[in-house]
């Protein structure tokens, strides 16, 4: 039966995006649209990754183009921000629409 | 890893995070303890040196506190539009507030009957007042707890009417409370968030 509800729109299962799907990744992503910019110690100790695993994390969104990385100096203290670009912002709505879709089809 | 999904739920954390250091229990703290030892030893320079020394470096002191353990953020357009009709109503209640508080205390120095009335009510009045403004900070900054504060602001006041105390003993008495209840949750906040090198902190040789 789930088969069966799964094969009925098997649509919005194909358009899930993998690279948000991942869980780490998708948390990044959260963090990162609820606000303007962020910079990694925030990421760090809010997604509770290690250093490695979020910037590995982060290359591939980058590597998307989902997120940007920008440099800046703030009293002379160099600051790296995050930030999603238009078209992660619109690649995480819309992974989030087709979640909703896909799971409301699912039976209870 | 936070496994939190809530997409308002994430922001008033983020948010909330910011609030939590005890940097701001500690300001209250100090403005009541050193309000109440002013009024008992009548040392009126010690305000002068609150405003003049704590309030400004007050500032620097939280952001050299967050900045190398919480790390930096800017929040969205709709959290800084909520940021900023808070702030004016408070500065409206502010402002309302010292104009209640020099009415209490033209009041209170007047012979007429409605002196007579003022005094009878003690300092009251002037707890209704920081109670107003504490409660409205709470809700100004998300911080529950500072309800809870203006509701023992107000119980402390009230108590110390009825029972004759003198003001500067609960002034001093909520001064600690507020004091080392910031003190706690500072020393929370340093151990949740423990300092961490320059190059992890500003995302060089981490992001390339």
């Amino acid at each position: 039966m789930v088969q069966k509800s799964l094969d009925n729109n098997s649509q919005p299962l194909a358009e899930i995006d993998r690279l948000i799907h991942e869980p780490a990744r998708f948390v990044i992503m959260a963090y990162l649209y609820v606000v303007e910019s962020a910079d990694f110690l925030y990421l760090m100790s809010q997604t509770g990754l290690t250093r490695g695993n979020l910037s590995s994390h982060l290359s591939k969104l980058e590597t998307a183009g989902y997120i940007s990385i920008k440099k800046e100096f703030v009293e002379k203290i160099p600051r790296t921000l995050l930030r999603l670009t238009g078209e992660g912002r619109a690649a995480f709505r819309n992974y989030r629409k087709n979640m909703r879709r896909l799971l409301e089809h699912l039976p209870e | 890893m936070n496994n939190d999904i809530d997409l308002k739920k994430i922001e008033n954390k983020v948010y909330k995070t910011y609030q939590q250091d005890g940097l701001w229990d500690i300001a209250l703290g100090l403005f009541f303890l050193i309000f109440g030892i002013t009024m008992l030893f009548d040392y009126a320079w010690m305000i002068g040196v609150y405003i003049a020394i704590f309030v400004p470096s007050w500032k620097k002191l939280r952001k050299t506190l967050i900045s190398g353990r919480l790390g930096y953020v800017e929040f969205g357009a709709k959290r800084k539009q909520i940021e900023k009709t808070r702030l004016i109503l408070f500065a409206i209640m502010l402002f309302c507030s010292v104009l209640m508080g020099s009415v209490f205390a033209f009041a209170y120095s007047s012979s007429n009957e409605i002196a007579l009335f003022f005094r009878q009510l003690g300092l009251i009045p002037f707890g209704i007042v920081l109670t107003t403004l504490t409660i409205a900070g709470g809700i100004l900054l998300e911080m529950r707890r500072f309800i809870l504060y203006g509701v023992l602001i107000l119980s402390f006041f009230i108590a110390g009417h009825l029972c004759n105390t003198d003001p500067p003993a609960y002034f001093i008495i909520l001064g600690v409370v507020f004091l080392s209840t910031g003190l706690v949750i500072l020393v929370r906040f340093i151990k949740r968030y423990p300092k961490q090198n320059k190059d992890l902190a500003n995302g060089t040789k981490v992001l390339g």
